[in-house]
């Protein structure tokens, strides 16, 4: 190999840096291989040496590292101490040669499909892949490199993901990019450059624009988020007044987990989030290891604590007298079986009211525990036995929906035998609801009420809700962004009471489209079912009352102390809807390990 | 030697999606401070305004107070809201007469005047201290400040009344150059003379930004950002393409900033013009200035990396406090209860975001107020207002 300068731009002498004698080359030069690299940057290297990057005629990016001398050992030995440095730049060298007095490591850098914008481009056009399985190959790699900095002091902030590339169980940057010194402090607002979609709000001066490692847990939360989703990043990662929304509203079935850490991640609020990318790696760590868990756990009873708490609200009562939330509970803990429902009944309708709906809802819930099979195991008192096939499970619940969406129609025709307006004005009921074998639970969801499970101090809404907003953005119709601004945003597009009418004027009632869920139970996880009068009401935003529900579950002695205070949460914070909620807390069974 | 101002002006965002339709753009105006050179030498006097049916309660002792600790030498007129007279003046003539302020005393309770050494007695700053429930002011009173203005002399305000419109009272402070100064009848001796004291170490005078426009690109909001963050002023959207600010007192610890918010016109790729800022200002003889301008960069497809200017955005988010707060009571006056719910959700969530938990609690007890009662009392609105300006300067 030698070193000459350069071909193309026609000079046909080397112009060699001027000081201590030695022809290093410069930028803008080529370095002549197999084939010529064009020297595009140059990067720190130590006194007697050159560390620069480059690419050939093809596109393909190198590393040169040159030093005085011809001992290849010793290249790579000085090559090896420059790399010390900052050792998440590093790749195994290619091959290194004599050009005169100096030596050459050429390292070819990896290709752009192990880069992290395009394993997200590739996995959003993949069909169908298994959301840990990712998380673990591309996820957690990069969270640990951000963790390993950290650890060694330093953070980053304005990252290119094109700069990051995972190969194996590693993830390393293209090039050393520029570390801050955790011990700097915040870095202030000033000009910037942010990657779109993985910049954290603080860096495009939101949130009060200083900087600090937060800003690497939300970059490397953002990755993780576009891993479980499989959507090209989103502009609305940069908005500090709203979050992401949740990856479940993308995809179905996703860890619960790993997503209640995702969410953290990035939270637009850099308070909120983990301190540093090693809390990151340790919740993330944590979650998976859960989610393993539940995908090895055999089918078991475990110990089940409730409680449930059923309250009209301090402010809604004050101008509607009728609670319009209802609830079941029905539970046989000697075989673990049991149906769980709240139901929230919609304030505003012509015919009818949400109260009689969401006793419709919950009048069929009593019916289906009451039909449930029996089992006889001979002392004298038959247990409730539910299907073993997942699909029979959902069949039930989806009947009960079904059926409880029939009689509000019989009630609507007992007064009006003929419909006279359009069906959207008949009362209506959202319903969530748990059925529960053992360790297996059947979850089914059909409005905006909520399903949270809650474990190792993390919460997470496990089915989305059917809001006009919710569901643009699940149909890819809207971004967030133009979601949220949407009229009628938070109108709801799926509950009970769903209706067409004949040439009669007679309802037909319309086969609802719940959403299901099947989830393995772990003990310590806890589970509530609630209507919105909790979330909304439970803190300063949506963020803050979900954490506050998980802090208040986990932090109370016992499921029917959690209820209360979940009731009373609600309460303080206006109380401006009605409140009923579930609590579900399992644990081992009696004589069970 | 370094002159005594310069001038900074960077919008963001600097770089954005070509084509999209009209947009928002905001620009922050920043002065930098350089050798300020000798305080021009202002003198002090105070005028104290008798209503006649009310005598002098409070106001009186803290005006005498505020003479003493300056070196103000004193006058006192009474007037009265149909009537206005001087029963007896101090050793000197009183040359805030001179001013239209006739006009003033009718709004305000009493006024402090800070006469320009160098200019015979020239007015060139005045303190209107408002002691009632103020939440008017006559278009008369608004022109007798505009009037002020135009002579090159800013206004005061100071406000010890915890029912006044302190919104009100806050933009027209702002749009002489001047602040609203929220203090309680105890506080309102130590708020006065330390703003005197500032003042008086003015070396610059008749300080004033003039911000111009391309076709097509209008400002819409105006936000003073330092030292104490204020909003100064919704425009009309047929407002002229010219904007002139006068600056005020200006400190090396704090120097002038403001955020100015202008919609953009849908256009193709491309550089383009946004705000052209001039200064001009008078130290001693001479009038200096310096100039300054910004511009974005249209691009068909955004790049991978965003330059951002995060100090922009920074400055946007404290001054947004202010903004929120005035459109909720915007709101209220309007009987929009829902809007103000709503706004009031929103102001917390903005306030979760600064990190700030005692204007998240403030914000949040006050919604829960709202929610109960359906009433926004006018001192819990100027609490808010203190507060979220109090938490916007710390943030900075």
């Amino acid at each position: 190999m030698r070193v000459r300068v350069c071909v193309q731009c026609g000079l046909d002498a080397a112009p060699a840096e001027v000081g201590d004698g030695t022809p290093w080359p410069v930028l803008g030069s080529h370095v002549e291989g197999r084939r010529p690299i064009l020297l595009e940057q140059a990067l720190p290297a130590d006194d007697g040496a050159r560390r620069f990057l480059g690419r050939d005629d093809e596109g393909a990016r190198y590393e040169i590292f040159g030093v005085v001398g011809s001992d290849p050992q010793g290249a790579l030995a000085a090559r090896r101490r420059a790399h010390e440095s900052f050792p998440h730049a590093s790749f195994p060298p290619d091959r290194t040669v004599n050009a005169g007095t100096l030596r050459f490591t050429v390292t070819h850098l990896p290709e752009g499909a192990e880069r992290v914008p395009k394993i997200v481009s590739r996995l959003v056009e993949a069909e169908s892949v298994d959301p840990v399985e990712i998380i673990r190959k591309y996820g957690v790699p990069v969270v640990r490199l951000f963790a390993e900095l950290h650890d060694r002091g330093f953070f980053l902030s304005e990252q290119d993901p094109d700069e990051l590339v995972v190969s194996g169980d590693r993830c390393r940057f293209l090039r050393p990019p520029t570390p801050h010194p955790v011990a700097g402090g915040a870095v202030a607002p000033g000009l910037r450059r942010v990657p779109f979609g993985y910049g954290a709000p603080e860096l495009h001066g939101l949130c009060g624009g200083r900087v600090d490692p937060r800003a690497d847990v939300f970059f490397a939360g953002a990755v993780l988020y576009y891993l479980l989703a499989r959507v090209p990043p989103l502009e609305e990662a940069s908005d500090a007044m709203d979050r992401l929304p949740s990856p479940t509203v993308y995809r179905d079935d996703l860890p619960p987990g790993v997503v209640a850490v995702v969410r953290r991640a990035t939270s637009p609020v850099p308070a909120r989030r983990y301190a540093d990318c090693r809390a990151l790696r340790t919740a993330l760590d944590i979650a998976l290891a859960s989610e393993d868990a539940r995908r090895q756990a055999a089918r078991r009873r475990l110990g089940l604590k409730l409680g449930h708490e059923l309250h009209i609200g301090v402010l809604k009562g004050q101008y509607a007298p009728q609670n319009q939330d209802d609830l079941f509970v029905a539970y046989d803990a000697r075989n673990g079986v049991g149906l769980f429902l709240v139901s929230d009944g919609v304030s505003i309708s012509e015919h009818g009211s949400g109260d009689i709906a969401s006793e419709c809802v919950r009048i069929e819930a009593h019916r289906l525990w009451q039909e449930l099979p029996r089992e006889d195991v001979g002392d004298g008192a038959p247990r409730p036995k539910l299907p073993e096939e997942r699909d029979a499970r959902r069949a039930l619940l989806q009947a009960t929906l079904d059926r409880a969406n029939a009689r509000i129609g019989e009630i609507i025709h007992q007064r009006l035998p003929r419909f006279p307006g359009p069906p959207e004005g008949i009362m209506a009921a959202t319903a969530v609801a748990a059925l529960l074998d053992g360790n297996r639970v059947t979850l089914c969801s059909i409005g905006d009420s909520r399903i949270y499970l809650i474990r190792d101090g993390h919460i997470t809404s496990l089915l989305s809700y059917h809001d006009l907003c919710t569901q643009l953005i699940r149909m890819r119709r809207a971004t967030p962004r133009v979601a949220r601004a949407a009229p009628a945003a938070a109108a709801l597009i799926r509950c009970v009471g769903e209706f067409e009418k004949d040439e009669n004027d007679q309802l037909v009632p319309v086969p609802l489209q719940p959403e299901f869920r099947e989830l393995t139970i772990l003990p310590g996880d806890a589970l509530v079912l609630c209507s919105d009068g909790i979330p909304d009401y439970a803190g300063f935003d949506d963020e803050h009352a979900e954490s506050r529900i998980c802090q208040t579950v986990e932090g109370a002695p016992g499921a029917p102390w959690a209820a209360f205070e979940l009731m009373v949460l609600a309460n303080r914070g206006g109380g401006g809807d009605n409140i009923s909620c579930i609590v579900m807390r399992f644990e081992d069974a009696e004589g069970e390990a | 030697m370094k002159r005594p101002l310069g001038l900074t002006c960077v919008a963001s965002p600097p770089l954005t999606q070509g084509g999209l339709g009209a947009g928002v753009v905001h620009g922050l105006v920043s002065l930098t401070v350089g050798t300020l050179g000798p305080p021009i030498g202002l003198e002090l006097k105070i005028a104290r305004v008798c209503p006649h049916d009310r005598g002098l309660p409070v106001l009186a002792d803290a005006f005498r107070a505020v003479a003493e600790a300056t070196g103000a030498r004193d006058s006192v007129i009474f007037a009265g809201r149909h009537s206005t007279g001087v029963a007896r003046a101090g050793p000197e003539p009183v040359h805030a007469l001179r001013s239209p302020w006739p006009d003033l005393v009718g709004a305000f309770s009493g006024v402090a005047s800070l006469l320009g050494g160098e200019d015979e007695g020239r007015t060139v700053w005045l303190l209107l201290v408002v002691e009632t429930a103020v939440t008017e002011v006559t278009p008369a009173a608004i022109q007798a400040l505009q009037g002020l203005v135009d002579l090159g002399a800013g206004v005061d305000i100071i406000c010890t009344h915890p029912a006044a419109d302190m919104g009100l009272l806050s933009r027209l402070a702002q749009r002489t150059g001047g602040e609203l100064i929220q203090a309680s009848a105890a506080e309102i001796v130590e708020r006065m003379v330390r703003r005197v004291g500032l003042l008086r170490d003015q070396r610059l005078r008749g300080a004033r930004l003039d911000v111009r426009t391309p076709r097509g690109v209008r400002i819409q909001r105006v936000f003073r950002v330092d030292p104490t963050p204020a909003f100064v002023g919704l425009l009309p959207a047929s407002a002229d393409a010219s904007l002139l600010l006068p600056v005020g007192p200006v400190s090396a610890e704090a120097p002038p900033a403001w955020l100015i918010s202008a919609m953009t016109p849908g256009r193709g790729p491309g550089r383009y013009r946004l705000f052209d800022v001039s200064l001009r200002y008078q130290q001693g003889p001479e009038t200096l200035g310096a100039e300054a301008s910004a511009s974005q960069t249209l691009v068909a497809e955004p790049p991978r990396m965003l330059p951002v200017e995060a100090a922009v955005n920074a400055a946007l988010s404290r001054v947004d406090t202010a903004a929120w707060i005035e459109e909720i009571a915007r709101a209220y006056q309007g009987h929009d209860a829902r809007r103000v719910a709503g706004l009031l959700d929103r102001l917390v969530r903005h306030a979760v975001t600064l990190d700030d938990r005692a204007l998240v609690s403030r914000a949040f007890d006050l919604r829960l107020s709202f929610l109960r009662s359906g009433v926004l009392e006018p001192t819990d609105l100027n609490a808010l207002r203190r507060h979220g300006a109090a938490s916007s300067r710390a943030a900075g």
